[in-house]
């Protein structure tokens, strides 16, 4: 068996670390999506696993390659694992925007003003930047150059959202209870607008009754 | 020893998985043995994500 050398050592550990955020985006996409998995990560993890193997067949000597075949390769694997993780991105970032949509679906306005204030200053913002933040990665387009900073930037932004999403879920008792306060409120309101009314027209037609009535006693009393 | 007949197969690319969900779920009594997931068609193609894709950024958030 060859070796590795300590430049292919340190691609490896960047594969590596790479992977650790792929790995846990997927397990985090599934969550946001009915347990879906999503399969073009995974055709590229795939593709990654199979550049691998390259290397090490010509490490175990059962295929032939020189150093750079070993580099090459290893340089494909990190590009696969790095679109795997874009694709990984551009799914999540939606479903994030689905998740908060469904979850104040029915909520309203009032009450995340009053109850949640944060909800307008920080997290709508920071979804909005979101989606306009992370590039649509265009499948037969180059992957320019991969960096992982760009990654760990990115994985970062994803995370923060994941923490609002959690801040919604503990809010949401909240304000499902101030919805529902307001609405009983409003019930209330309108209930007794419409007995204030009844009596008002009833009123009315008791003093027109009795406007009636006395016009004809009057009738009856006064002489022709 | 490594018994490989065609040594060229190193290097050939292998094919992108394909999934259509009806007949996933329609087969799944074959592979029973495999992915719970697979069978109840729990997967997500490209083409699946970008019809979503475009009605979820269509809808404004609350």
């Amino acid at each position: 068996m060859n070796a590795f050398s300590d430049e292919e050592l340190q691609r490896l550990k960047e594969i590596t670390e790479l992977y650790s955020y792929t790995k846990d985006l997927i397990l985090y996409s599934e969550e946001l999506n009915n347990l879906s998995t999503f399969m073009p990560p995974i055709n590229e993890i795939k593709d990654a696993f199979d550049h691998f193997m390259r290397i090490t067949a010509v490490k175990f000597d059962m295929h032939e390659g020189t150093d750079e075949y070993a580099r090459n390769n290893l340089d494909k694997v990190f590009s696969h694992l790095y679109r795997a993780t874009f694709e990984l991105f551009d799914y999540i970032r939606i479903y994030q925007k689905d998740a908060i949509d469904k979850k104040l679906n029915g909520i309203s306005n009032e009450a995340l003003i009053h109850v949640f204030p944060d909800y307008y200053l920080t997290i709508k913002p920071a979804m909005e930047e979101l989606i306009t933040k992370i590039p649509a990665y265009k499948k037969d387009k180059d992957i320019g150059d991969p960096n992982i900073e760009v990654v760990k930037l990115y994985y970062h932004s994803i995370q923060e959202m994941r923490e609002y999403i959690k801040k919604i879920d503990a809010m949401l008792p909240v304000l499902i209870e101030y919805d529902t306060k307001r609405d009983a409120e409003h019930a209330a309101n309108e209930q007794k607008a419409q007995t204030d009314k009844r009596k008002d027209w009833l009123v009315q037609f008791l003093i027109a009754i009795a406007a009636i009535i006395i016009g004809i006693i009057i009738g009856f009393l006064i002489p022709k | 020893m490594n018994m490989l007949k065609n040594p060229e197969v190193w290097d050939r690319e292998l094919r992108e998985i394909r999934i259509d969900r009806n007949e996933l779920i329609k087969n799944s009594d074959r592979y029973r043995i495999g992915s719970v997931r697979l069978a109840m068609g729990r997967v997500c193609s490209q083409e699946e994500f970008d019809h979503e894709k475009q009605k979820i950024l269509s809808k404004p958030l609350p």
